[in-house]
C-alpha cells in the first residue's frame, strides 16, 4: 500500500532537472516547465545569521538589503526598476543558514535577470548614504515585525535560552544595538567572504530551453572569481542541558506558552520522524494537542506544534494561546502529559497513515509554482548536496515506522531538553 | 566592493542590460461556465499539472454586509459549518478530512460566504462527501457554538494589541459612516455574546441557497465529473433565499481634517492610515484607478514607497490601496513609521496625493507601470487556483465576461491624461481622514498641525 503510493507520486510529478558546476564553484540547476511563459531565477547564498559574529547580530539580513543598493552597472533602486519594467517580481529573504534572492518574470526576460544577479554577485557598490538608509529601513522592519507586535519577541527569547553559547543563539533580525553599530567596512568584508560563486547555487526554473539556459548562465557567471572562504566551525548543539522556565510580560491580552525542545540538524536521520511526530501532536484539529486542550478541556484558544529545523540543529516547538483566565502552569502540565503520552503509549496506525497522507498532499502542492520548485531544488542542493531528493525525499517519510516516531519522542522530547516560555499580560506583573 | 572578475570578462559588455527576447502571447485560460436549472453556477478551471483538486463554493452577496446589527454573524455562521452536521460531529469532520491529508475551510468576507475543499485527486470522493455534508446539513449545535464564541471573544480581545487591526477598525468606522462596511466583521464583545443558534440558522437559510451559489472545480478534474458531482451531491439547498434590497445611501462624513489617534502606550511605531472613501469593484474606471494607484503607492517602485523608505528610511514599507467591495470601497495609504517621524510622514504622504492629483505622471512612469502590470499578468495566472480566483471575482462583482481578455489592451490604451483624470476624480487630498495607532503621548502634539486631534482607547472610547 505504501509502496504503491510512492510509485504513484513519482509517476505523476517527477521533477526533471539538469545540474552542473562552473569552474569557479557555482552550482547551477536548470528545471524546464513550459506550462506558462514565465521563468524564475533563484539564488541561494550559503550564508545566514549563524555566520554572524557576536556583536554583529542582524548583519546577514542587513546585508541582504545592500544587495538592492547598486552594483557596477546597476544604480540604487535600478535593480527593482529593471525587474518591474520587465513585468517581474523580486524579493530576498535571510534565515539562520542561507540568504536567497529570487525573481519571476516573463520568460523572454531571462537574460536580464541573469545580468542583474551576476552584476551584484561580482561588483556590489554601496555608498555610506545608502548603507545608512537601509540600516534605518531594517530598524523599522524590526519594529514593525517584532518589537511592535504582540508575542513578537517569542522566537528571539526562545533561541537566546535554548541555544545559549551555541549556534543559533540569535534570530536573523538581530539586536538594535548591533544594527546601530554595523558599518560599511564590515559589509565589504562580509561581501568578499560570502557573496561568491563558490558559496552559491543558481536555479533557473520555468519556460526555458535547457541548452540555451545553460549557455546564458555560463555567459554571465563563468567569469566570476571564487572567494575560497574557509568557514568557521559552528559550535555544536548540546542536548539535555536542563529545563529552563521563564515568564515574559508583554503588551498582550491573553497568556501564551511556547515550549522548545532541541533537535538535531536538517540532515539527521531522525528529522523525518520528528516532523511526523509534530504533526501527530499538533497539526490541525484532529491532532492530540488540539483535541485535548482546545476542544475537550477548553483551556486554550489555539494550539499546535511544528519543527523548526536548521542546518546544525533546531527546535521542536509546541505552542498554545490561552484564554484570559487560563492557568498557564496547568496548561504546561497538560501539554507535557500529551507529549509524554507518545513516549509511553503508542502511535496508532490511523495517526501514522494520516500523517503520511498529509505529507504527500503538501509535497504535491509545493510543485504548483516554478518558484516553489526552484526553492526545493536549491534547498536540497545547499543543505544535502543532493538535488535528486526533490523526487525521492518523500520515500524517507513513507519509510518511517511507529517505532521511529516513538524513539524520536523518547530521545528528544525530554523535560531537561527544553525551554518553556510563558507570556503574560504586562498588567499582571507584580511589583516586588 | 568588487569581487574581481576573471580576464575573459572583457568579451562581455556588462554595462548595458540585455535586450528581451520576443514576447510570448498571453491568453487568459479557457474555463467552463454554466448555470444549472436550480441556479447553481458551475465553473471548471481544468489543469492536470498536479494530481490535486480544489472545490470552492461561493455564496454571492451573502457576507458580513448582511450582519445588520449582529456584527460577526456571517463569519460565525460560516465557521460553524464545519463544526457538526446531521451526519458528522465536529471531531469526525476534522478527523475524516485530516486523514486524507486534505483541508476544508469555511469563512466569509464583506461580499460573500465561502467553503473550500483542497484534496489530492485520489481522495476526491471523500473530500466531496464531507464538503457536501457541511454545506447542506449543518446543525449549529449549542455546545459547539459556545466554544466558537469563546474563541471569537478572545480573538477580539487579542485584536486590541494589534496596531494595524486597531487602525483598520477606526478607519473603516469613520470612512464608511452609515454603510455596513463600517462595522467590525469579526463582531464586538456585545454582539458576539448576543448571537444565538437561531440567528445562525436564519442567516444560513437566507444566505446559503443554490440561486446565489457558485461552485468552482479547480485542477485535475473534468467538466463532466464536475457536473455529475454538482447534480448528485449539491442538490439539497433551497433555490431561493433572501430578497436583497440595498437601500443604504452613503452620507458624507465630516471627519476630513481630523486626526484620530488610538492610544497604544509605549508603542515604538505609529501605524498610519491616510485616506477616504474609494470605489466599488465594478466601477468602470477600476483599471485606470489601479494603474494610477500602482504609480502612487501600489508597488515597490511607487512614489510613496520610494519617498518614505528608499529616500528617507522612515519605514520598512509604505503602500496605497483602493480596497474595493461590492457596493463601495475605500482608499488608504498604509504604513508603519517610527514615532519621531509620524507627522513628517503624513506631510510627505499628503504631498504625494497632491502631486498625483495635479501633475501628469512622466512618460517613463507610465511605460514602467504598463510593462509591469502586463508583464506580471501571466505570473498571476500561474496556478489553477489563481485563475479560479479571478473567474470567481468576475461573477462575485458582476464584471463583464471579457474583462480579462481585454485586460492587457485596456491597460495599454491608458494615457497620462487618463491617469491624471482618475487621480483627480477619486483622490481628494483635502478630504483625507488621518488615523494613527501609536503612543499618543509621543505623537499627539505634532499631529495638531493636520487638524483637531481626538484620542481613543483600544475599545474605541474617546479619552478626553
Amino acid at each position: 500500500m505504501l509502496i504503491s503510493t510512492a510509485e504513484m507520486i513519482s509517476q505523476s510529478t517527477e521533477i526533471e532537472f539538469r545540474e552542473f558546476d562552473l569552474e569557479n564553484g557555482l552550482h547551477v540547476i536548470l528545471h524546464k516547465d513550459n506550462t506558462n511563459p514565465i521563468v524564475s531565477v533563484d539564488i541561494w547564498y550559503h550564508v545566514g545569521a549563524k555566520d554572524e559574529d557576536p556583536g554583529r547580530t542582524g548583519f546577514a539580513h542587513l546585508f541582504e538589503h545592500m544587495m538592492f543598493q547598486g552594483s557596477a552597472n546597476v544604480g540604487k533602486t535600478e535593480h527593482f526598476n529593471y525587474i518591474q519594467n520587465a513585468g517581474g517580481t523580486v524579493n530576498g529573504t535571510t534565515n539562520q543558514d542561507r540568504t536567497n534572492y529570487f525573481e519571476t518574470a516573463p520568460s523572454n526576460q531571462l537574460e536580464l535577470l541573469l545580468w542583474l544577479e551576476s552584476d551584484r554577485m561580482s561588483t556590489l557598490q554601496v555608498t555610506q548614504e545608502n548603507f545608512d538608509n537601509q540600516r534605518e529601513v531594517v530598524k523599522e522592519e524590526k519594529r514593525q515585525r517584532y518589537d511592535n507586535v504582540p508575542y513578537g519577541s517569542r522566537w528571539g527569547e526562545m533561541m537566546k535560552r535554548l541555544f545559549k553559547g551555541q549556534t543559533y543563539e540569535w534570530i536573523p533580525i538581530g539586536s538594535m544595538e548591533d544594527l546601530n553599530s554595523a558599518d560599511l567596512n564590515y559589509a565589504q568584508e562580509f561581501y568578499r567572504k560570502y557573496y561568491s560563486p563558490d558559496n552559491a547555487v543558481v536555479v533557473v526554473s520555468g519556460d526555458i530551453d535547457y541548452d540555451i539556459a545553460e549557455v546564458l548562465v555560463k555567459k554571465y557567471f563563468s567569469a566570476l572569481k571564487p572567494a575560497n572562504t574557509i568557514k568557521k566551525k559552528y559550535p555544536e548543539v548540546i542536548f539535555n542541558q536542563g529545563e529552563v522556565r521563564d515568564v515574559i510580560y508583554d503588551n498582550v491580552q491573553l497568556p501564551a506558552v511556547y515550549i522548545g525542545y532541541k533537535i538535531p540538524g536538517t540532515t539527521d536521520k531522525d528529522i523525518q520522524a520528528l516532523e511526523m511526530l509534530s504533526m501527530i501532536l499538533g497539526d490541525g484539529r484532529s491532532s492530540r494537542i488540539y483535541k485535548d486542550i482546545v476542544y475537550d478541556k477548553k483551556t486554550a484558544k489555539s494550539a499546535g506544534s511544528f519543527i523548526w529545523d536548521n542546518e546544525v540543529g533546531g527546535m521542536f516547538v509546541v505552542y498554545a494561546t490561552g484564554f484570559k483566565n487560563t492557568n498557564t502552569d496547568s496548561l504546561i502540565n497538560d501539554i507535557t502529559q500529551i507529549v509524554n503520552s507518545v513516549c509511553s503509549e503508542q502511535v496508532n496506525d490511523i495517526e501514522l497513515e494520516k500523517v503520511k497522507n498529509s505529507i504527500e498532499n503538501d509535497y504535491i502542492n509545493r510543485m504548483q509554482t516554478i518558484l516553489g520548485k526552484a526553492d526545493m531544488l536549491a534547498n536540497y542542493w545547499t543543505f544535502h548536496k543532493n538535488t535528486g531528493l526533490i523526487n525521492t525525499s518523500i520515500n524517507d517519510y513513507l519509510a518511517v515506522t511507529k517505532e521511529d516516531i516513538i524513539n524520536a519522542a523518547i530521545k528528544y522530547l525530554n523535560t531537561n531538553n527544553r525551554v518553556v516560555l510563558t507570556y503574560l499580560p504586562g498588567s499582571e506583573k507584580k511589583i516586588n | 566592493m568588487s569581487n574581481n572578475t576573471l580576464a575573459q570578462d572583457d568579451v562581455l559588455d556588462r554595462t548595458k542590460p540585455p535586450k528581451p527576447g520576443p514576447p510570448k502571447d498571453v491568453q487568459f485560460p479557457d474555463y467552463f461556465d454554466t448555470t444549472l436549472p436550480n441556479g447553481i453556477n458551475v465553473l471548471v478551471i481544468e489543469n492536470s499539472k498536479i494530481p490535486a483538486v480544489s472545490v470552492r463554493m461561493v455564496f454571492k452577496d451573502a457576507g458580513s454586509f448582511y450582519d445588520v446589527d449582529k456584527f460577526g454573524l456571517a463569519s460565525l455562521t460560516a465557521e460553524m459549518l464545519t463544526k457538526g452536521t446531521t451526519n458528522r460531529s465536529a471531531t469526525q469532520i476534522a478527523e475524516e478530512i485530516d486523514f486524507v491529508g486534505g483541508s476544508i475551510n469555511a469563512g466569509s468576507d464583506w461580499d460573500g460566504s465561502y467553503i473550500s475543499l483542497s484534496v489530492l485527486r485520489k481522495h476526491l470522493n471523500t473530500g466531496i462527501d464531507i464538503l457536501a455534508d457541511v454545506a447542506q446539513n449543518p446543525v449549529f449545535a449549542d455546545d459547539e457554538l459556545a466554544r466558537v464564541k469563546e474563541q471569537r471573544l478572545s480573538s477580539i480581545l487579542q485584536g486590541k494589541d494589534d496596531a494595524g487591526h486597531l487602525s483598520d477598525k477606526k478607519f473603516n468606522k469613520i470612512v464608511y459612516g452609515n454603510l455596513p462596511y463600517s462595522n467590525p466583521a469579526e463582531g464586538t464583545e456585545e454582539s458576539v455574546k448576543s448571537i444565538s443558534r437561531n440567528d445562525l440558522q436564519d442567516f444560513y437559510r437566507m444566505n446559503y441557497y443554490s440561486g446565489n451559489l457558485i461552485i468552482a472545480f479547480v485542477g485535475d478534474i473534468t467538466k463532466e465529473e464536475a457536473l455529475k458531482i454538482t447534480e448528485e451531491k449539491f442538490s439539497s439547498l433551497p433555490s431561493e433565499g433572501i430578497n436583497r434590497v440595498n437601500s443604504y445611501k452613503y452620507n458624507e462624513n465630516n471627519s476630513a481634517g481630523k486626526v484620530f489617534i488610538i492610544n497604544k502606550k509605549g508603542a515604538v511605531q505609529s501605524n498610519l492610515r491616510v485616506g477616504h472613501l474609494g470605489i466599488p469593484r465594478n466601477n468602470p474606471d477600476f483599471i485606470a484607478v489601479t494603474i494610477m494607484n500602482t504609480i502612487l503607492g501600489g508597488y515597490f517602485g511607487s512614489r510613496i514607497n520610494y519617498n518614505l523608505r528608499e529616500k528617507h528610511g522612515f519605514t520598512y514599507g509604505a503602500r496605497s490601496y483602493f480596497n474595493p467591495h461590492l457596493y463601495s470601497g475605500d482608499f488608504s495609504v498604509d504604513t508603519d513609521v517610527r514615532n519621531e517621524v509620524t507627522d513628517t510622514s503624513v506631510t510627505l504622504i499628503i504631498e504625494e496625493l497632491k502631486r498625483i492629483t495635479t501633475e501628469e505622471i512622466t512618460d517613463e512612469e507610465l511605460a514602467t507601470v504598463k510593462n509591469y502590470m502586463t508583464g506580471v499578468f501571466p505570473l498571476q495566472l500561474e496556478t489553477a487556483n489563481a485563475v479560479a480566483s479571478r473567474v470567481i471575482n468576475l461573477k462575485l462583482y458582476n464584471l463583464p465576461k471579457d474583462y480579462y481578455s481585454k485586460y492587457i489592451s485596456n491597460i495599454n490604451a491608458l494615457t497620462k491624461q487618463d491617469i491624471l483624470n482618475a487621480a483627480k476624480k477619486y483622490i481628494d487630498p483635502s478630504k483625507v481622514t488621518i488615523v494613527v495607532s501609536g503612543d499618543a503621548g509621543a505623537i499627539k502634539d505634532k499631529m495638531t498641525r493636520f487638524g483637531e486631534v481626538l484620542v481613543f482607547d483600544a475599545d474605541g472610547n474617546e479619552i478626553k
